[in-house]
């Protein structure tokens, strides 16, 4: 035997012929000695060098089909069966022929609704295996769930913040001169910056800013983009056309600009506002673009065929039978929309482009690199205290939502590959 | 591709191209026209006298309809006459051209660095062995996609340059094109980049250490999605070797989509990397752009975004052509 047609198992280190193994492995995804789930490359060449364990022996898998479910019998004889679910309701003339029975749990019937305590145990208790759509999927992805947690958190801290917070983090300055721009300590546990405002009670006010620019822009990116998305994708022609076009425009305008003249047509106070726009302005192209393409290959299916033969309206097919399949991509670009406006918002508070009134993470990095170039020259001392606090918390949103996306990326995918 | 093709093709992004300039030139009329604080002349010369400021007006068309104002801006956006007066000599445009070798010259080489970097690490990312290494990586370019880049920069330069001096700052001011003398602009253009070089560095790092992101973790997706088609079963079977198999084969697949990810990739490394460009006051496009944005002067505004949305569909045009040239599927 030639060393590379000899492989063998890196868990039981069963050696097998390639040819045979290859066979295989096209059709299965285990071992066939150890019936680990492994796929080919797991495999390795030659002979292993001693057996780890004897081979077990091959026991009899019965490849029986044993049904687990009894089938209704298709009472009453049918003439003609409709190629897709109808409601009794939709056709009257074959209800009412003189054979029909209502069968109760045929096609024709719908499923009885669970009851909420059912519904509440079966979210609680759902097996990862059982989980067939994309939302179960996504809910037994370690990544994708721990971001929606430290979402949680987050959400929970901007909403209990006039309670969590110790000073006001706009108006309260520390009286005495040995607590301003002081290190961590038990009266500041955050310490304070050179104005003497309590670092830690800006930090959680933060929270709500972020929450309140961050949601908008996303919601803003998920409308418009999926609508011009899902109309450019479904419609085509012309339509298509013209919105392709504008879609490269708003995608080649650089961000940057755009925000800053619009903070300047709109004014200071506005730059909240104008951040949210400009984000949205320069981030759904992205969106629509994904949006198309999805839609695109999704009109060529038969369920959409089916629809239109069923004389489904477009407006129908695109938001009842188009939107639910292309909504998960939405939320996708949602989640990084919200972490490309945290940094946006950032970089305008670095070029002084906002308003000195909204408590900011963003402001407050600026804030602590100004004033300790203005006190200590460029490349002076800037404090540690007033860095870290606003540059981590900037950092744990934008990676919540980098996992939450990570998390609907990979449920999303396997539900493209089966 | 058939040859016959190619003018079709060509006419059809010459039009696009034409058609996404006018559509940003328009919007970016429509925010200077709705900026409040008077309109340009008041801004330009607030101290003026009235009559003064009749005179400018006229000077600069800005008594005529709003209409007439957008034809007119348009016809010196196409003919690239970026000026406020007619006896300029040096329009915004020939400016923003004597600092464009000096842009290129920064995202040309960090995209292809990063580029080059990502896909190689992407390859290596899902070879066997070496996990802590891998999470390493990934988790570092995932702190690099997660934190803003120009917090990077400002502390980079911050420590970097003027605290622990490892990078020289950019020691040479560029006179512009009006001290250059006839005939030796080239010249002159070798001589600043050699000056800039040792000063390129830290920008280069931080473009690269940003831009490196989206191609590895998309490259690394990509090839985890096509591990477990039945052409690598083949490749194994064959007898290849796993680096060549991940190299060859996988990767050559999986480069596709992100070729065509890489014009979208291109927008945001252009528009984030004009703002390290200012913090480094790297003599570029970017530099230009907000040193105008901060006295808001028109010209140099207007000239910078169409030059900006040139380059960006440029580049969007080569991608494009490197991608029909790598997928068969793909035809003009």
């Amino acid at each position: 035997m030639n060393k590379t047609d000899s492989l063998y198992c890196g868990h039981c280190n069963a050696v097998f012929h390639r040819a045979c193994i290859m066979d295989h492995f096209y059709y299965n995804r285990f071992c066939p000695s150890c019936k680990k789930n492994l796929s080919y490359l797991d495999m390795r060449y030659g002979e292993p060098a001693k057996q780890r364990e004897p081979a077990r022996e091959y026991t009899e898998v019965s490849q029986e089909y044993v049904p687990r479910t009894i089938r209704k019998p298709l009472w009453p004889p049918q003439k003609e069966v409709p190629l897709f679910r109808t409601s009794p309701a939709a056709q009257p003339e074959y209800t009412a022929q003189p054979g029909y029975i209502v069968q109760p749990g045929y096609i024709y019937e719908r499923k009885p609704k669970k009851g909420l305590f059912t519904q509440v145990r079966g979210f609680i208790f759902a097996k990862p295996g059982e989980s067939t759509s994309t939302y179960g999927r996504f809910r037994h992805n370690k990544k994708g769930m721990l971001g929606v947690y430290m979402l949680i958190a987050a959400v929970s801290i901007a909403i209990l913040a006039p309670v969590l917070i110790l000073y006001d983090p706009v108006t309260y300055l520390a009286e005495e001169d040995e607590y301003v721009n002081h290190p961590p300590t038990w009266k500041y546990p955050m310490g304070t910056d050179v104005f003497g405002r309590d670092i830690y009670s800006q930090t959680v006010w933060g929270f709500r800013s972020a929450m309140m620019l961050a949601l908008p822009s996303a919601l803003l990116i998920a409308v418009i983009g999926t609508v011009v998305g899902l109309v450019s994708g479904y419609y085509g022609k012309y339509v298509d056309a013209v919105l392709q076009r504008i879609s490269l425009a708003f995608l080649v305008w650089p961000s940057v600009p755009l925000v800053a003249l619009i903070v300047f047509s709109w004014g200071g106070s506005q730059a909240q506002l104008a951040i949210i726009v400009g984000v949205a302005f320069s981030l759904w192209p992205t969106t629509a673009r994904a949006i198309r393409a999805e839609v695109l290959s999704l009109k060529t299916r038969t369920f959409i065929d089916s629809a239109r033969i069923s004389g489904a309206s477009s407006r129908r097919i695109v938001f009842r039978h188009i939107l639910p399949n292309v909504i998960h991509i939405t939320f996708v670009y949602m989640t990084i929309a919200v972490a490309s406006a945290l940094v946006l918002e950032a970089t305008f508070n670095f070029l002084g482009l906002s308003s000195p009134a909204v408590v900011t993470w963003g402001q407050m990095l600026s804030f602590a690199y100004h004033s300790a170039t203005a006190r200590f020259g460029v490349g002076g001392f800037v404090s540690w205290w007033a860095v870290l606090p606003p540059g981590l918390a900037i950092a744990y949103m934008v990676f919540s939502f980098f996992l939450i996306s990570t998390g609907l990326r990979e449920s999303m995918r396997a539900a493209v590959r089966f | 591709m058939k040859r016959s093709r190619i003018p079709i093709f060509l006419t059809k992004r010459a039009l696009d191209a034409v058609i996404t300039i006018f559509l940003v030139m328009s919007i970016l009329f429509l925010l200077m026209n709705s900026m409040p604080g008077g309109d340009m002349v008041t801004r330009v010369c607030p101290f003026c006298g009235e009559e003064t400021k009749t005179q400018l007006r006229e000077l600069w068309g800005l008594d005529r309809p709003l209409w007439e104002q957008y034809l007119v801006f348009m016809k010196k956006v196409f003919t690239l006459d970026y000026r406020l007066v007619y006896e300029q000599e040096i329009t915004s445009i020939d400016e923003l051209l004597y600092y464009l070798p000096y842009t290129l010259l920064l995202f040309g080489t960090a995209t292809i660095i990063s580029y080059a970097i990502g896909v190689i690490l992407g390859i290596r990312l899902l070879s066997r062995g070496g996990n802590w290494l891998k999470t390493f990586v990934s988790g570092i370019s995932m702190v690099f996609y997660a934190i803003p880049a120009f917090l990077f920069a400002i502390y980079f330069k911050n420590w970097f340059i003027f605290k622990y001096e490892i990078f020289p700052p950019i020691n040479i001011r560029l006179g512009g094109p009006a001290e250059v003398l006839e005939g030796s602009l080239l010249s002159e253009h070798l001589a600043n980049i050699q000056a800039l070089l040792p000063a390129m560095a830290l920008p280069l790092i931080i473009l690269v250490l940003v831009g490196l992101a989206r191609p590895l973790l998309l490259l690394r997706d990509h090839m985890a999605l096509l591990l477990d088609e039945p052409f690598v079963a083949t490749a194994k079977a064959k007898g290849l070797k796993e680096t060549k198999i991940l190299s060859k084969h996988v990767a050559r697949n999986a480069l596709l989509p992100l070729m065509s990810d890489a014009s979208i990739n291109l927008a945001y490394i252009v528009s984030g990397g004009i703002l390290i460009e200012y913090i480094f006051d790297w003599p570029g496009i970017g530099t230009q752009l907000f040193g105008a944005l901060r006295v808001l002067y028109y010209p140099t505004i207007a000239a910078a975004i169409f030059l900006l949305t040139v380059i960006l569909l440029s580049s969007m045009f080569i991608v494009d052509v490197v991608n029909t040239y790598l997928d068969p599927r793909v035809s003009l």
